[in-house]
């Protein structure tokens, strides 16, 4: 019997880290013959030279080019490679893949999905309405369209410091009105605007990773604090925690949305009550973690995917500690040509 | 006595708050104090072993354990 072959995007495992390679690792400890297809959009990605863990990887076209390109390209490699589930691991790949859901099913290519009111429900710009149904805390948001906007903004509403946000990726503190300007221009000139301008919150960060079933139902979660992190406020070390409100916020979560496969709560906790900063519709970066604790959600979610019906795991050892680190593998110049020539790490 | 926050005292004397994820180190004395609290000690149960442990008097044993209570309120151990 062949075994199943998985695509995993979000491979650029950089100091910006993308969940793809966590996620291979957390697929390819619950079984070593499941064969794993890297999907990336760089060939510098350094997922595409990780011939352990992935047994090919491929370029994809962006997600702003269309789905025309990224169907051809999954059609290629269900082809040449076999393609039976698809785990898209970044935001901007979300609102495709539910729009074109039923031709990946068609093609035999399986995955589990928000639907498209679920996914715009904790989009950042409908968070503050979807923090009052489900009771928690929001910092005050503004929504701008320019940097004009943002100028203006902060000139008479907003009291400096703020975090400017970029809609998809990317957040920065800012201190004045000259690096809110320089921030946001950055932002707006790699994704676009709106940008958002939100309050900055003082307080312990905590997150929760989770998974629920096709019928809304929570399958496992963990939940950490952020010991370390980068500049751009990712994880660098981290602790296992319990927060029994934290618990309580994610079931409302998802019985309020009826929620469909992974997502990360992004919160801040403080003498206030918990403040919801992000909901994310798919596994974060630091999801082995949660594997490595005994909580191997994206092994769960291939088994829903596949229509079977794994246990629901809740306990999990509290004070675990996760560290990341830099490190260098030395690979071959073919690959990065393959890459470049073929659009496939294994030149087919 | 108020209640413990459920908090986990390594050997080597680190407390972990599970909850918050907040830890800190403390000293021999602490720590034997804080393992009495857990085993749901009274404070003047406490109090006595305290004495005997280090030899020292009944109140000055109060004094230094009503000072580590204070402490405890700000880590937000005790309620």
């Amino acid at each position: 019997m062949s075994s199943l072959s998985i695509g995993v995007s979000g491979i650029n495992a950089t100091d910006n880290p993308g969940p793809g390679v966590a996620v291979a690792l957390s697929l390819k400890s619950s079984s070593k013959s499941t064969k794993l297809i890297g999907l990336s959009y760089d060939v510098h990605d350094p997922g595409n030279y990780m011939i352990d863990l992935f047994d090919n990887s491929y370029l994809l076209p962006y997600p702003s080019k269309g789905w025309g390109g990224i169907k051809t390209t999954l059609k290629r490699i269900k082809e040449q490679d076999g393609l039976d589930v698809l785990v898209p691991c970044l935001d901007v790949e979300i609102p495709i893949m539910m729009k074109y859901q039923n031709e990946l099913e068609s093609m035999g290519v399986a995955t589990l999905l928000p639907t498209p009111s679920q996914f715009e429900l904790r989009s950042k710009d409908q968070l503050p309405d979807l923090v009052k149904k489900i009771g928690c805390l929001h910092p005050k948001t503004f929504i701008v369209s320019s940097i004009d906007e943002l100028v203006q903004v902060l000139r008479t509403r907003a009291y400096l410091p703020v975090v400017v946000k970029g809609k998809y990726y990317k957040a920065y503190i800012v201190h004045n009105l000259e690096s809110a300007v320089f921030r946001g221009s950055e932002i707006a000139a790699e994704w676009g605007f709106p940008l958002l301008v939100q309050e900055k919150v003082d307080g312990q960060e905590i997150n929760l990773i989770g998974l629920s079933n096709k019928n809304g139902e929570i399958m496992g979660h963990v939940s950490i604090k952020k010991q370390l992190t980068t500049q751009l406020g990712k994880v660098w070390t981290a602790v296992t925690i319990r927060d029994q409100k934290l618990d309580d916020l994610c079931k409302r979560f998802c019985k309020l949305t009826q929620w469909q496969g992974p997502f990360e709560l992004e919160c801040i906790i403080n003498s206030n009550g918990i403040y919801l900063i992000e909901i994310n519709p798919r596994f974060p970066a630091w999801v082995y973690f949660a594997t490595g604790v005994g909580i191997n959600l994206p092994d769960m979610l291939v088994k829903i995917i596949q229509g079977k019906d794994p246990e629901p795991v809740f306990e999990y050892p509290l004070g675990k500690y996760l560290v990341r680190y830099s490190t260098e593998f030395i690979s071959d110049l073919s690959y990065f040509q393959n890459l470049l020539v073929a659009h496939n790490r294994n030149g087919l | 006595m108020p209640e413990l926050k459920f908090i986990h005292i390594t050997t080597k004397g680190m407390v972990f708050d599970p909850q918050t994820g907040d830890s800190f180190q403390i000293n021999e004395t602490a720590k034997i104090i804080l393992e009495l609290m857990q085993d749901g000690n009274s404070q003047d149960e406490v109090i006595k072993k305290i004495t005997k442990i280090y030899a020292i008097s009944f109140e000055e044993a109060l004094t230094d354990f009503l000072e580590f209570k204070l402490q405890l309120r700000v880590l937000g151990m005790l309620p």
